[in-house]
């Protein structure tokens, strides 16, 4: 049986996830991309980015694009399948 | 780790809510890149039906028109996405485009030859890229392969015009229906 995953459940957290498993495998995501959909700040969304990497469900990237710096974020294979866990785990509540 | 029903239909409405979001942003983004090619396919050939002669300069300015207003979607765009190595793949266009200027110097195809050979040099690329970026470009560079193969021996008085009608306009089509579905 699946189990809930509190570092996925919190809201924008559980929004980051769900952004980055859409744009399918090894798919990475630009920092001020992914703040404007989710209409979040900057430090708001670092915040939660940190906690995410700490867990391990995701990998950022930074690196240099035209002189100018760019940070990428993607899901790592552990954070989809956890993921998909807590999906899992959230339709069995349902039903 | 427990929480109610409510809670856990309001988390899946959430994540559904995202899912569709970052679709429609990354699906818009795709989906103008190949409504321009279908715009700029449906001129070139349809015009190559009616003014022969000069086929080769006015599908050659219109292809790099085509690759200016690509790289102006790519830098305009505010959803900014790719993979590993994603940027290689606009070299590779580039690269691909040296190619079969060279080509077509080697071979000078003429004609109808020349068009269906262009064409399905860029639909070779399309499936090559669908098998790493989406199964979507890969059934689409197949179709539109078929299609010009089709046009190309039963249709060969009005192949141009099938070109623009069938190869654009299924390029125009699946852009379209990529903005339409993600919204």
């Amino acid at each position: 049986m699946a189990e809930l995953n509190s570092t996925i459940h919190q809201p924008v957290r559980l929004q980051i996830m769900a952004s980055l498993v859409a744009l399918g495998n090894d798919a990475q995501l630009d920092f001020s991309s992914l703040g404007k959909l989710l209409k979040l700040t900057d430090g708001n969304l670092g915040a939660h980015l940190q906690t995410l990497e700490a867990a391990g469900y995701i990998k950022i990237e930074k690196k240099f694009v035209e002189r100018k710096p760019r940070t990428l974020i993607s899901l790592t294979r552990k954070g989809r399948y956890e993921f998909e866990e807590h999906v899992t785990a959230l339709k069995q509540i349902l039903n | 780790m427990n929480i109610s029903k409510q809670e856990a239909q309001e988390s899946l409405t959430e994540i559904d809510n995202a899912i569709s979001q970052t679709q429609k942003a990354a699906g818009h983004f795709t989906g103008y890149i190949l409504m321009l090619w279908g715009v700029i396919w449906a001129i070139g050939f349809s015009a190559t039906q009616f003014f022969p002669h000069g086929s080769r300069w006015f599908m050659l300015t219109l292809d790099t028109i085509g690759f200016f207003g690509t790289w102006i979607c790519v830098r305009k765009s505010n959803f900014k996405f790719g993979r590993p190595g994603g940027g290689r793949i606009g070299l590779a266009w580039m690269i691909l485009f040296g190619y079969m200027i060279l080509w077509g110097g080697l071979l000078q195809p003429s004609g109808h030859e020349s068009m269906a050979f262009y064409s399905t040099v860029c639909m070779c690329a399309y499936v090559m890229m669908g098998l790493w970026l989406s199964r979507f470009l890969l059934w689409l560079g197949l179709m539109v392969t078929v299609l010009t193969v089709a046009g190309f021996y039963l249709l060969p008085m009005w192949f141009p015009l099938w070109m623009g009608i069938t190869g654009g306009g299924a390029l125009f089509l699946s852009g379209l229906s990529i903005c339409r579905s993600w919204k």
